[in-house]
């Protein structure tokens, strides 16, 4: 069914453990400490301002007096 | 007094830092927010429904029944890939608005959307040149863990201008192949310098694979930024879906490197 280079599979199991291994570990400080990195939490802060924005409720507001004559 | 009737007369703790219910209220903050153990453990499970839908089209590729869910969960899977990331074109700006909160619905009907087409793409390259699976799935890992290692360490930093360049290339080539989609509906077939193995066709070809490469680095930084302040736990499943399209368009373009080259001997 399929067959490859041995040396090509072995390699590729190799990757496929270093790739998961180093996924979950932490980048650099070389990498997360500079100035210049790009800003993706636009992504998620745009949908959060969508949620603070329907908890305004629209309305007009009426003074309420207590003291009744 | 003691220890027990001293706990019964003024209750377990009066400081609400020390109440239980303090704590659960931050466990709960917690468990909202994206961690990057859940953005690789979403991942991996992707990559086991890709392979599971690819191992399936493989093996039942001749059924009608298969191919029709095939074509549907192939269909489905783009739809919901351009729901979430949004659809952009060059002078237009966004036709579709990238929705990253979609994605823990739509995650695993991408990947076994991608697992259908990567089964089919595979079964036709394997027909043809026997082994060449394997050999792209090797290289596509292996392309992967070398730009990971690279990133984590610090060696290629995305800064804005990378990601703006990554972008404008990506949407230019996305367009391109739907461009080149629509012409070969209307009976064109693909240019030489795309589909043949001149040197051309094998330039684009490696040209694209950078392409798909430079992309795995920012869906890297997009998942590790997520993580690092603290996103929304959507963002997990945004990073895994990113990162698992990423590798599928990787090992693709991989493919078809390795048919040109094969076509050459």
């Amino acid at each position: 069914m399929l067959s490859g280079n041995p040396f090509l599979l072995i390699l590729g199991v190799i990757s496929i453990l270093i790739f998961f291994t180093l996924l979950r570990t932490r980048a650099s400080k070389k990498q997360m400490q500079r100035n210049n990195r790009a800003d993706y939490s636009w992504y998620w802060s745009n949908n959060r301002k969508k949620k603070k924005e329907e908890n305004i409720i629209d309305g007009v507001a009426e003074e309420i007096k207590d003291d009744k004559d | 007094m003691s220890n027990h009737s001293a706990l019964n007369t003024f209750g377990k703790s009066g400081n609400p830092a020390i109440r239980s219910s303090a704590f659960n209220i931050r466990s709960n903050d917690s468990s909202d927010r994206m961690t990057l153990d859940g953005a690789v453990n979403k991942t991996a499970i992707m990559l086991l429904v890709l392979v599971s839908t690819a191992i399936f089209s493989w093996m039942f590729s001749s059924n009608p029944v298969v191919q029709l869910i095939s074509f549907i969960s192939i269909f489905a899977g783009y739809i919901s890939m351009f729901a979430t990331f949004g659809f952009y074109i060059f002078f237009i700006g966004w036709v579709v608005k990238p929705r990253p909160y979609l994605a823990p619905k739509l995650w695993l009907i991408v990947a076994a959307g991608q697992g259908f087409l990567v089964g089919n793409i595979s079964l036709f390259a394997e027909s043809m040149y026997p082994g060449i699976v394997l050999e792209a799935v090797s290289l596509t890992f292996f392309v992967a863990a070398s730009l990971l290692i690279a990133y984590k360490s610090g060696l290629i930093k995305p800064t804005q201008n990378f990601v703006l360049m990554v972008f404008a290339a990506t949407v230019g080539i996305v367009l391109f192949y739907l461009s080149l989609w629509l012409l070969s509906l209307f009976g064109f077939g693909l240019p030489n310098m795309i589909s043949g193995n001149s040197n051309t066709a094998i330039g684009f070809s490696l040209f694209v694979v950078a392409m798909a490469a430079f992309n795995l680095v920012i869906d890297f930084d997009i998942i590790e930024q997520s993580a690092d302040e603290g996103a929304p736990k959507y963002m997990e499943y945004f990073g895994s879906m990113a990162l698992t399209i990423t590798l599928v368009w990787l090992y693709i373009e991989i493919l078809r490197l390795l048919m040109k080259l094969n076509s050459r001997r």
